[in-house]
């Protein structure tokens, strides 16, 4: 079936999304270079344009209030639009920054017609945040319609063509092709580009001309991604006794897990944080967020998971109503549905990072997450710097950040004092040092020390002669101070 | 009365007719050769399959008295030693280093001091794949040893368990041989009355670089006899 494709143009869209008194005058300014990127009615009868430094713009108008633009703020604002468009079609395609299409051929019926349609969107608007609509059977078309201001409730091939060769050439995005050039062969009007050869057209300014001019004359395809709502999940049990044990919760517990996980492997998502809340006949609700070191998806790991997490909780009083909540959902890269039965094959069938993050979501859901570690290795001489313990903690609970966490710092690596990685040091470090008798002489086995003077910068500033020591069977480290005093730092395991 | 197997009448009858053209009156013997059919009796020069896979110890007198000719995952090995400084990690490193290659947990539980990263990277140990549990208690100890070995990702756990109790030792073995996981462990002391462990390993140290090695036990071979391992002397190149 041929779509019908419906623009949505929303022409200021991060300008009009901030909120701010009628008589401010507003701009908001690119963050790369600080110009103006839009600004509001206020400030253009100031004589303020676009593209203009933010000094001019400030000699023109003193009390110019500026933002820097977001561009993942102006991402959220179209997603909201998208879900606002939502009620009008399901099928729709972001076209960021500040556009969308939807699919309204199908929806036609339903709305009674075109007309009625625009009708409905244009009165169901914010008016705050106006739209331009254009619709035609090319999206592309529709797009530079919308754009410009141009669109009708019709979808009149012809009518469209006419409106389209009539456009100027600075319609064209910016940075494409330079005008210039274009008009140096005589081409006013969009219409003299679109009826040019194609090849010629190609090989002169670029591929990317050829391909929007493809596009719009409906010869090649456009690259569209069709919008999914943002998951969110909530489900509540009520219970008619009671619940007084946490065992019984667990058991209540169970069916919206499952739930759960049959939305989370529809999406091919899962989830990092557990929000429960628990209602009590007379005190406040109990909140409790469960946070794990790697996303989970499967429903007998969440099970596990939620098993241990209420295991360390205690319940404040009977519970007369429980609700799970995910906000946020992750983006699964692995299939990881079969590792979890303990299989021989040991999780083949996933990325052994993700799958080897399944324990450390289960050390740490057992245990208090500053239980577990990893080793860290500094390029610092001082030895209690050099290398530590890093707790994997759940604060920076970011799946990005975990993953980094597994490797090494590579700033650090460049940074490691390469004589000091030959040295030999002991396997186990003492921390803090523990005072020692000074050794004989005859038990030293290096004949001189190792003398390691650093950290005069900072806090921990040390003079130390370090020696291997061997004592009733034990090689230790140990060191002699600036003040002649003898420490145990480390074994030689 | 169920009738008896036409194979076993065949084999009793065979084994009668062996006897009565022997003439030797050796009933006793024809029921150890049906144990040994059985598979219930294990013979000291059968050395038991090898299936898991095996790695060099790094130290060639080691390999040459480990009963597999080097570590082999799925067994559980006891290391003895005084104290700290004995050497007792030192035998370890450059298995430690080969395994640490691949991407799967190396899980420490417990360890009695901070495990020192600068000398475990001169060894050649890839950090990121190490893992140190501190448990609060021994029994979520043996649960972390329990749940590294069973949960298929680490390809070796090291415990430095504060008690010793035969069973949890039992289980541990069979979880490890189920899924050929190395383990090593370093018990508090030495229990004389035997232990589930496949193989124990007592370390002393002669000198700075010399150890003083003995194999307790070890599966399918008698205890060794007490040796020498020169610890500069490891076959793997350190980093």
């Amino acid at each position: 079936m041929n779509k019908l494709w419906l623009y949505l143009h929303f022409s200021d869209l991060f300008l009009n999304h901030q909120r701010c008194s009628e008589g401010t005058a507003l701009a908001i300014l690119l963050p790369s270079d600080l110009r103006v990127h839009a600004c509001n009615s206020k400030a253009k009868k100031a004589g303020i344009q676009q593209d203009m430094s933010l000094p001019t713009a400030l000699s023109l108008c003193p009390d110019l209030r500026t933002q820097l633009l977001d561009s993942e703020q102006e991402q959220q604002f179209l997603t909201q639009e998208a879900l606002w468009a939502y009620q009008f079609s399901a099928q729709i395609c972001l076209d960021p920054p500040e556009g969308m299409w939807l699919e309204i051929g199908s929806m036609l019926k339903l709305f009674n017609g075109m007309e009625n349609l625009w009708q409905q969107m244009q009165a169901n608007r914010d008016t705050r945040i106006p739209i331009q609509m254009a619709c035609s059977h090319i999206p592309v078309q529709a797009r530079f319609l919308a754009r410009a201001g141009l669109g009708k409730p019709s979808s009149d091939k012809f009518w469209i063509r006419q409106q389209l060769d009539n456009l100027p050439l600075s319609a064209l995005p910016d940075g494409l092709v330079n005008p210039l050039k274009l008009q140096r062969i005589g081409a006013k009007k969009l219409g003299d580009l679109l009826k040019l050869p194609p090849s010629g057209l190609a090989t002169r300014y670029g591929k990317e001309l050829f391909i929007l001019v493809q596009q719009l004359n409906g010869n090649l395809p456009t690259p569209m991604r069709w919008f999914e709502i943002p998951l969110h999940f909530e489900q509540k049990a009520f219970f008619i006794e009671e619940i007084e044990h946490l065992g019984g919760l667990i058991f209540q517990i169970r069916p919206l897990l499952q739930a759960l996980a049959h939305l989370m492997k529809k999406h091919q998502s899962g989830t990092r944080r557990l929000h429960l809340e628990l209602k009590h006949r007379d005190r406040d609700p109990t909140q409790w967020a469960f946070g794990f070191a790697q996303a989970s998806a499967s429903f007998e790991e969440l099970l596990t998971l939620t098993r241990y997490e209420l295991n360390k909780q205690t319940l404040p009083a009977p519970v007369t109503e429980l609700t799970l909540k995910v906000e946020q959902f992750e983006e699964r890269t692995g299939l990881q549905e079969d590792y979890w039965p303990h299989s021989r094959s040991q999780g083949q069938s996933c990325s052994p990072e993700q799958s080897r993050g399944s324990l450390l979501n289960r050390l740490q859901a057992r245990l208090d997450s500053h239980q577990v570690y990893q080793l860290q290795l500094i390029g610092d001489a001082r030895p209690e710097m050099a290398g530590q313990l890093r707790s994997q903690s759940l604060s920076s609970s970011h799946t990005r950040s975990l993953n980094q966490s597994f490797r090494l710092n590579p700033f650090n690596l460049t940074q490691l004092n390469l004589t000091r990685l030959q040295a030999e040091r002991p396997t186990w470090m003492l921390e803090p040092p523990c005072p020692w008798v000074k050794p004989a002489a005859g038990e030293r086995v290096t004949p001189y020390p190792e003398r390691i003077a650093s950290g005069w910068w900072g806090s921990l500033n040390i003079r130390r002669d370090y020696y291997q020591v061997l004592q009733n069977g034990q090689l230790l480290w140990l060191f002699r101070d600036h003040q002649a005093r003898w420490f145990l730092h480390g074994w030689f395991g | 009365m169920p009738q008896q197997p036409l194979s076993n009448q065949l084999l009793s009858s065979h084994t009668l007719s062996n006897h009565a053209l022997s003439n030797k009156p050796s009933s006793d013997s024809a029921s150890l050769d049906r144990a040994l059919e059985s598979g219930n009796v294990w013979q000291a020069r059968h050395t038991p399959e090898i299936q898991s896979p095996v790695i060099s110890t790094g130290y060639k007198e080691l390999d040459e008295q480990l009963p597999a000719g080097g570590w082999q995952a799925g067994l559980v090995c006891e290391m003895y030693h005084q104290a700290l400084g004995a050497g007792e990690l030192s035998l370890l490193l450059p298995a430690l280093a080969q395994l640490s290659q691949q991407p799967k947990w190396i899980l420490w539980v417990a360890p009695p001091a901070i495990p020192y990263a600068p000398a475990l990277k001169r060894a050649g140990v890839e950090l990121n794949n190490i893992l140190v549990v501190r448990p609060k208690s021994y029994k979520e100890a043996i649960w972390c040893l329990e749940e590294g070995i069973r949960s298929g990702h680490c390809i070796a756990t090291l415990g430095w368990l504060s008690e010793w109790h035969k069973t949890h030792i039992r289980r541990i073995q069979i979880a490890a041989a189920d899924f050929h996981t190395h383990c090593w462990l370093w018990p508090p002391q030495f229990d004389s009355s035997g232990s589930p462990a496949a193989i124990r390993i007592g370390v002393r140290r002669l000198s700075a670089t010399q150890l003083e090695v003995e194999c307790f036990k070890r599966r399918g071979r008698w205890p060794g006899k007490p040796f020498n391992v020169d610890l500069t002397q490891s076959a793997i190149k350190q980093a």
